[in-house]
């Protein structure tokens, strides 16, 4: 055992006095967490939506001012910016605009959608029939999808109201119509801002928010352990290539010694790593759950699958270099495989199967288990379970065909 | 008759990480002329290497100046270099490349083009009697395969000189003996040489003129015949003695003639003049002793000698 | 020049694809991501969701009815008003409340739906007090599944709302109209009574303004995963290629062959610019591998849509330009870095960093305003842009005339840094 010890504090001093890779093994993590962290907490990045009236009728006015009323007023993030020559309005609207500016602020992602109100709209409206209005977009990605829901939820609201309009108006002769008409939509505007028929959601955990981060943070972070652990591996192979590795096995200790030493070196490291991760994390806003002791046995037991995996590796491998390459292109493919860079939920079934052949994705079930449903120590168990199969058969594996020179 | 000096050394020095690095040359003037095969001589760590790596114009030196063929290698590099061709000391060659292959790319990067090309790699596949294997990867070669190759690359580009840097380290006395042999060829054909070595042999072997390094800095520098007229005529006379106690070989270099006598790997190295007239002297005092003369060889002056002569030490690592 | 700058990129090329180690970062790894992002995304232009599994609580009432069947196939007529929602969803209908919510909080369920019975609030005369909420107890774990619930359910209680309000709203604008112009609207105000009464669903939804939702040319197509992925991928994958092609003037050093190529006149800069063109060819075979792979697995899996779209100009240019800067950026961290394995420790970290922030692992777009520049720092940031408006927005030369520009930039700026650094080590 002490040998082991020693081994493995031998190994984290030379980690150590290779100042780069101590830098780039804790301080990269760090910084790409917080890096991630502004990306997605969301919390300061403001939405900007364009709207260009061809219209210019009470309606599309209306419509308008529902807009800016409904999203400006209600959530912070968003600014519409109607193209009506009007105040400056803190959307940075060019002081001449032509044709294609909406466009090109589109394109260049100075705004996130452009709503269109084409001429006639109102005419057509008022002669009870049906019009549309253009939403353009760029491709982009997460705000866009919370701008549309707004977008669409104010216009349900204002083909409610028309609605009400509609069957009111038709109890009417034809004659009355026009009279009738900002009657019965004014007073219906007005009765939306009660709702009778209320929708209440409540989630199972509530101090869970669903943002983009709680998804993108435990992925990350399960990624760049699974990486710099998964880099151990190039570590044992160098080993070999200097020949400390077969000099160690002359020595009176048994394989396993040197190997357990080696690994728990890195796995010590490994585990720093990730607790740097969930630090910074925290900080920056992922919700990790509640349960610590569930935390620290995800961070246990993740490590040591990937360390024995490293190990596999170890034994696959020629050179240190042929090493880094296949811990990263390991890392690459086996966390968008596990679910790291988007939720499984948007994948093909048979893809989450074969998901599942992947560390990460286990990792970040238990993570969810932790986040969304409260769980504990009991409720990751199968999780656990899983890797850590997965890690004694990498770990046996190794073992067996761990090669000396 | 060597007029002119090929390469030029006045004042060169070398400090790594100035002002409080390690020296690694300290000072060197050196004339190299024209057509002699010219050995540095020294252990490892006297500058060897960074001397020709300086000459080359890989090193900047700190102070002084290189001329090689009358060019300035900090002035004008580019006339320099080509006029020498490098053998380094590493296999600088690409394991993964054959040796017509590497031989092609390097004389590309020499300038050459065309028919030109292509005949003197022949030449120096030819040379180096590589011609079977020349289309294997050299990673696949034996060792002193692979050294004659490193050596080829060197000579494509026809140089007035050749640097080889300890050429022989880390081979088989066959391969070994292969290089010397080209070396001489090389310079019988009108190429000079400067070559680097720690081996007193090859020096011995190969040079018209050998310089002794240690410490960076030149410590000798002449003919052989000159050097070993530095230990004057004295002989090396090695006794075969058994746990010989200090006091007997104190003793020893007291004898008359006898200028000093050292304890070395179990055997009593004497240097003396005219050591076979001292020989009956110091049989004396071994016997009287009471030790047992178990063997006596008598050696001519060596650089061996010299080098023992100059520094006290022996030239081996 | 030429020649021997020809001669080392020919050298760096031919030993590259010499190298079994080379391929499998040049060609497995981008070919194995690509397989797997096009089983992913590769079914559809969009995101493909699985049935969304939802419970829906009836507790009487003409609301819980037409909830239930638009979550719950039926064999009424409203199936056809339902079809979109019941090909996105799984419903079933809820009779033990508590189960079902224990079913959610296990994630079997992505929401139970419970609709009180409202029947009573539309008749004729409403009772005083508000009508309760429909309830959606949802699963936190499902982001996507469950905001999607969210929606339809609000979406559906906008329609009744339109009703109830329709009720009051019509009511009362009738009854004032009458006071108004002197015309007797008791009949009018019967009639709306009668319609709301009869046909409910008419107005619940009835939709006069349409939304089109519509790309920059004014197409509609929806956002397309694959079209950002792919580009994304490989444009990571090759930066990490560079970097290696960088490190080799290392691995030269190490290996005395750079100082070899030192002694034979060649001067620092054409040894530079070889080791660029090398590099650089390597990186244009890795990207247009990568296209060809993408595009084919994703036929094979079935989609019609073009992934890296039909430009080939602007897909060319892009992919010389893209090469050029990751190239560049590989060379410079080569000559930062004193050893092989300094130069891996740095360009790990820096390739990470930067596909961060450019976007290449998670779409970055909510950086805060102040730091909102931060991605347009990197090279993955406008090649990703670039591939995605030429495929997505089936954007022209000029609309991608910024980023061939901005990564040309960069090309040209970070080989003049390592070239400058270069040349500033005295000692090699």
């Amino acid at each position: 055992m002490k040998s082991i010890i020693t081994i493995a504090q031998y190994d984290l001093l030379r980690s150590v006095k290779e100042r780069e890779s101590f830098l780039i093994g804790l301080l990269m993590p760090a910084l790409m967490m917080l890096l991630l962290g502004l990306a997605q907490s969301n919390n300061s990045a403001t939405i900007y939506i364009d709207v260009v009236d061809n219209d210019h009728s009470d309606l599309s006015r209306r419509l308008v001012a529902l807009y800016q009323e409904q999203m400006s007023g209600e959530d912070a993030s968003f600014v519409i910016c109607p193209y009506d020559g009007g105040a400056p309005d803190g959307c940075g609207l060019p002081e001449t605009i032509t044709s294609s500016t909406a466009n090109d602020r589109l394109e260049n992602i100075e705004s996130s959608g452009l709503l269109v109100i084409p001429a006639g709209f109102g005419d057509a409206l008022k002669a009870g029939e049906d019009a549309a209005v253009e939403y353009r977009r760029s491709g982009d990605l997460n705000a866009p999808t919370l701008a549309e829901q707004q977008i669409q939820s104010v216009l349900s609201q204002m083909n409610g109201s028309l609605a009400i309009a509609r069957v009111t108006l038709d109890t009417l002769p034809a004659d009355q119509h026009d009279a009738a008409f900002d009657i019965v939509l004014d007073r219906a505007d007005a009765a939306w801002q009660q709702r009778p028929v209320a929708v209440q959601t409540e989630a199972t955990t509530e101090d869970a928010t669903t943002n983009g981060f709680n998804q993108s943070g435990p992925g990350m972070a399960l990624m760049f352990v699974f990486i710099f652990v998964l880099n151990a591996a190039t570590m044992l192979v160098a080993d070999r290539e200097i020949g400390t590795l077969q000099r160690l096995y002359t020595l009176p200790m048994g394989k396993w010694h040197i190997i357990a030493g080696k690994l728990l070196g890195r796995y010590l490291f490994g585990v720093l790593q990730f607790t740097i991760l969930i630090v910074v994390g925290t900080m920056m806003g992922v919700e990790w759950g509640s349960n610590v002791p569930g935390i620290v046995l995800i961070v246990i037991v993740f490590t040591f699958t990937s360390t024995a995996l490293g190990l596999l590796l170890a034994t696959l491998v020629k050179t240190s270099a042929q090493a880094g390459n296949i811990a990263l292109l390991m890392g690459l493919t086996l966390a968008p495989l596990g679910g790291a860079w988007w939720p499984m939920e948007i994948v093909p079934n048979f893809m989450q199967i074969v998901g599942h052949l992947s560390p990460i994705a286990w990792g970040m079930d238990a993570f969810g288990e932790l986040m969304y449903y409260g769980g504990g120590v009991i409720d990751i168990l199968p999780q656990m379970g899983a890797l850590l199969l997965m890690g004694a058969i990498f770990f046996a594996l190794g073992v067996r065909s761990f090669r000396y020179e | 008759m060597h007029a002119t000096p090929i390469i030029q050394i006045r004042g060169l020095k070398k400090q790594f990480n100035p002002p409080e690095g390690p020296v690694a040359v300290n000072g060197i003037d050196l004339d190299i002329y024209e057509g002699e095969i010219f050995s540095l001589l020294g252990p490892n760590g006297a500058g060897k290497t960074t001397t020709i790596s300086m000459i080359s114009g890989l090193l900047t030196p700190t102070a002084g100046e290189v001329h090689i063929a009358g060019h300035s290698i900090r002035e004008d590099p580019i006339a320099a270099k080509r006029a020498i061709g490098i053998v380094p000391q590493e296999l600088a060659l690409y394991p993964t490349l054959s040796a017509r292959q590497n031989l092609t790319f390097f004389g590309k990067m020499y300038g050459l083009a065309g028919k030109e090309l292509k005949q003197r790699v022949a030449e120096v596949l030819d040379f180096t009697e590589l011609n079977d294997r020349a289309d294997d990867p050299v990673q696949e070669y034996s060792g002193g395969m692979k050294r004659r190759v490193n050596i080829g690359v060197g000579l494509l580009h026809r140089p007035q000189v050749i640097m080889l840097d300890e050429p022989t380290v880390a081979i088989d006395p066959q391969s070994r003996r292969n290089i010397l042999d080209a070396v001489i060829e090389l310079n019988r054909r009108g190429t000079t040489v400067l070559y680097t070595t720690h081996y007193m042999e090859e020096a011995q072997e190969l040079s018209h003129r050998v310089a002794i390094i240690d410490h960076g800095e030149i410590i000798a520098l002449g003919t052989q015949e000159e050097l070993t007229r530095l230990v004057g005529e004295e002989d090396t006379l090695i006794l075969g003695v058994p746990d010989a106690p200090q006091a007997v070989i104190d003793r020893l270099a007291q004898v008359d003639g006898v200028h000093s006598a050292t304890l070395e790997d179990g055997e009593i190295r004497v240097l003396a003049k005219n050591g076979r007239s001292a020989l009956v002297e110091l049989i004396g005092v071994i016997n009287a002793a009471g030790l047992a003369l178990q063997s006596v060889e008598v050696r001519e002056p060596t650089l061996e000698a010299v080098f023992l002569h100059l520094t006290g030490r022996a030239l081996r690592d | 020049m030429l020649a021997k700058i020809y001669a080392i990129a020919w050298k760096d090329i031919y030993t590259a694809f010499k190298d079994r180690n080379a391929i499998l970062l040049m060609l497995a790894m981008p070919l194995i991501l690509s397989v797997i992002i096009g089983l992913v995304f590769g079914s559809g232009g969009d995101v493909s969701i699985n049935p969304i599994r939802v419970g829906v609580e009836n507790e009487g009432g003409a609301l819980g009815a037409m909830m239930q069947s638009a979550f719950v196939p039926g064999d009424g007529a409203a199936n056809a008003d339902f079809q979109t929602i019941h090909d996105l969803t799984d419903g079933e209908v809820v009779t033990d409340p508590d189960a079902a919510r224990q079913q959610v909080e296990d994630g079997d369920l992505t929401a139970l739906i419970t609709v009180p019975n409202l029947d009573a609030y539309l008749s004729a005369t409403p009772p005083d007090a508000a009508p309760p909420p429909i309830t959606v107890y949802y699963d936190s774990g499902s982001s996507i599944g469950s905001s999607v619930v969210r929606s339809i359910v609000q979406s559906i209680a906008d329609g009744w709302n339109t009703v109830f309000l329709a009720q009051q709203v019509g009511t009362d604008a009738l009854a004032s109209l009458g006071e108004q112009s002197g015309i007797d609207t008791q009949n009018a105000q019967q009639a709306l009574a009668d319609t709301l009464q009869n046909n409910p669903m008419a107005v619940a939804q009835s939709t006069t303004i349409t939304l089109n939702e519509t790309d920059l040319q004014g197409e509609t197509r929806d956002y397309d995963a694959l079209q950002y992925f792919a580009p994304s991928m490989a444009i990571l994958f090759m930066t990490f290629t560079m970097a290696a092609g960088g490190r080799s003037i290392l691995n030269e050093q190490k290996d005395w062959t750079l100082q070899r190529i030192m002694t034979t006149a060649t001067p620092r800069g054409t040894f530079m610019i070889g080791k660029l063109a090398g590099t650089y060819l390597t990186g244009v075979i890795q990207m247009v591998i990568l296209i060809v792979a993408t595009t084919v697995v994703a036929k094979m899996m079935g989609r019609e849509a073009s992934v890296w779209g039909t430009h080939y100009v602007g897909i060319a240019l892009l992919v010389l330009a893209v090469s050029f800067a990751a190239t560049s950026l590989g060379l410079l961290i080569a000559a930062a870095a004193k050893t092989a394995e300094q130069a891996d420790a740095y360009s790990t970290a820096a390739l990470f960093v930067l596909g961060m922030l450019g976007g290449s692992f998670v779409p970055i777009e909510g950086l805060p305003d102040a730091l909102s520049w931060l991605p347009k720092i990197t090279l993955n940031y406008w090649g990703i842009r670039g591939f995605f408006a030429l495929a997505y927005d089936k954007a022209q030369l000029s609309d991608i005339s910024t980023h061939l520009l901005a990564l040309a930039g960069m090309g040209i700026v970070l080989f003049a840094i390592s070239l400058w650094r270069f040349n500033k080590r005295l000692d090699i």
